[in-house]
């Protein structure tokens, strides 16, 4: 009889405690379905958020390419006529002395207008990136500020030229990295010099960007535009990135992961 | 040995969990300090059967008392979990309603000499109703910290225990006549409350802020 009655109250004991443990698993089991269906959504939402941006820079690349040569071509070229008509009056008004000054004061203007031009449209869209490759274009760009700055800029290839011959798009965001991380050290580093270095690691290129300036505190907080602009043009590339600065520390970035194809 | 696993062994693992709750009492937060409060209520109601039943005094009466408090505890617990304004007005009521209906039990159904298998199972039941709501309740809130990680299993642990016992508090006036049966079914019970413990124990544990 007790056997009995021991045998009736484990079974119920058994039913009520798979029941309960049924409610645990289902709700375990909905809890991870959820949150794997949550982790989609958010994935999804970041890649077309990424997607959003990556159009952006694209458009925004594609409006530069045109400005750049709208003014080179059609503004540039206006300008040109305009002073070769400048030369002419000048020619003939030879006996009229305040006429040539005139003359002579207006294409020295016109002359820094197409200098600014030509200035503005190779930022907007480094000529010889798809003539020269990335080097060349960065050695460019490196020249030019070090002549307007006066900062000791050390830009070094210790590739074997395989950074020369990536895809355009890829070198068109390095380049704006650099660009960006430059005008980054001018505007707020105080800094002498600056080191640049191509490098190939684990067969895909690497760069190092090195400045000896004031450094700054680096955290999300802080990231300014031009950092989320560089964040945003690595991640389109593939490419990852590292920042090292602190306060009196100078700054370095290091770019690695760099697709060569 | 039945009775040292019974009256000894698992009597004395509370002291894992309240262990484990003092170490870290001043980083729990509200709902996880009402659990510990049940932890030494249940610690000092173990000592006080051990020192009656040692005294030949029967331990009968203190569980009457200790009934209605422990509903009162969880039912806090809940409310501090819930998060729920409609269940949070609900549960004074039912904690008062249970408090009469156990005084019109001990008075008129089953004195304080018998053991409350009716107000056990009724509390048993509201734990099990409470447990459940706040599984669906949280259904949709995937919580992946260390808090809902920890509330998840004493949720699992009360529901499991009282599920368990449920049978064991319906059928206790029945078996009490039949020593050898009543041992072997509150063997199984004590293991049960074991594992409540350990659950409990490896909730404060795993809790953070």
């Amino acid at each position: 009889m007790s056997n009995n009655i021991f045998l009736l109250v484990m079974l119920g004991m058994s039913g009520t405690l798979l029941l309960a443990g049924s409610v645990i698993f289902f709700y375990i089991r909905y809890q991870r379905k959820f949150l794997i269906q949550r982790e989609t959504l958010q994935r999804k939402e970041l890649d077309h958020k990424k997607h959003l941006l990556y159009t952006s820079i694209r458009s925004q690349e594609e409006e530069r390419m045109r400005i750049s040569r709208d003014l080179h071509d059609h503004v540039g070229s206006s300008l040109s006529n305009i002073r070769m008509m400048l030369g002419k009056i000048e020619k003939v008004s030879a006996d009229d002395t305040s006429l040539k000054t005139i003359a002579d004061t207006s294409k020295k203007g016109i002359d820094n207008v197409i200098a600014d031009i030509r200035s503005i449209s190779h930022r907007l869209l480094p000529p010889g990136l798809s003539l020269w490759g990335f080097y060349h274009s960065t050695e460019d760009l490196c020249e030019n500020i070090r002549v307007s700055s006066g900062l000791n800029i050390q830009l070094a290839d210790h590739t074997s030229g395989e950074l020369q011959n990536i895809p355009f798009d890829t070198a068109l965001s390095l380049y704006r990295v650099i660009q960006e991380a430059l005008t980054n050290t001018l505007k707020h580093a105080s800094a002498n010099n600056i080191t640049i270095s191509l490098m190939i690691k684990d067969n895909k290129g690497a760069i190092d960007y090195i400045d000896d300036g004031k450094g700054a505190e680096m955290n999300e907080r802080t990231k300014g535009l031009g950092m989320y602009n560089m964040e945003s043009r690595l991640s389109m590339i593939n490419a990852a990135y590292k920042v090292t600065t602190a306060p009196g520390k100078g700054f370095a970035l290091s770019i690695y992961n760099i697709p060569l194809l | 040995m039945s009775y040292l696993y019974m009256g000894a062994i698992v009597p004395i693992s509370i002291a894992i969990p309240i262990t484990v709750g003092v170490a870290k009492y001043k980083r729990l937060d509200q709902s996880l300090k009402i659990v510990f409060l049940f932890l030494v209520v249940n610690g000092l109601t173990n000592v006080i059967a051990k020192l009656l039943a040692v005294a030949q005094v029967t331990n009968l009466p203190a569980l009457h008392v200790y009934t209605v408090i422990e509903l009162w505890i969880l039912l806090l617990f809940y409310r501090s979990i819930l998060n729920d304004i409609g269940l949070s007005r609900f549960i004074p009521i039912i904690i008062i309603a249970f408090f009469v209906v156990s005084v019109i039990n001990t008075l008129f159904f089953q004195s304080i000499f018998t053991y409350n298998s009716y107000t056990r199972s009724l509390e048993a039941i509201l734990i099990i109703l409470f447990a459940i709501i706040y599984f669906i309740k949280r259904l949709d809130k995937v919580e992946q910290s260390a808090k809902g990680t920890a509330i998840a299993i004493i949720n699992s642990a009360l529901l499991f225990y009282f599920s368990g016992a449920l049978i064991l508090f319906i059928v206790s006036n029945v078996i009490v006549t039949d020593i050898k049966l009543g041992a072997a079914i509150w063997n199984v019970h004590a293991t049960l409350v074991l594992l409540m413990y350990i659950l409990f124990a490896v909730a404060l544990y795993i809790y953070k802020p």
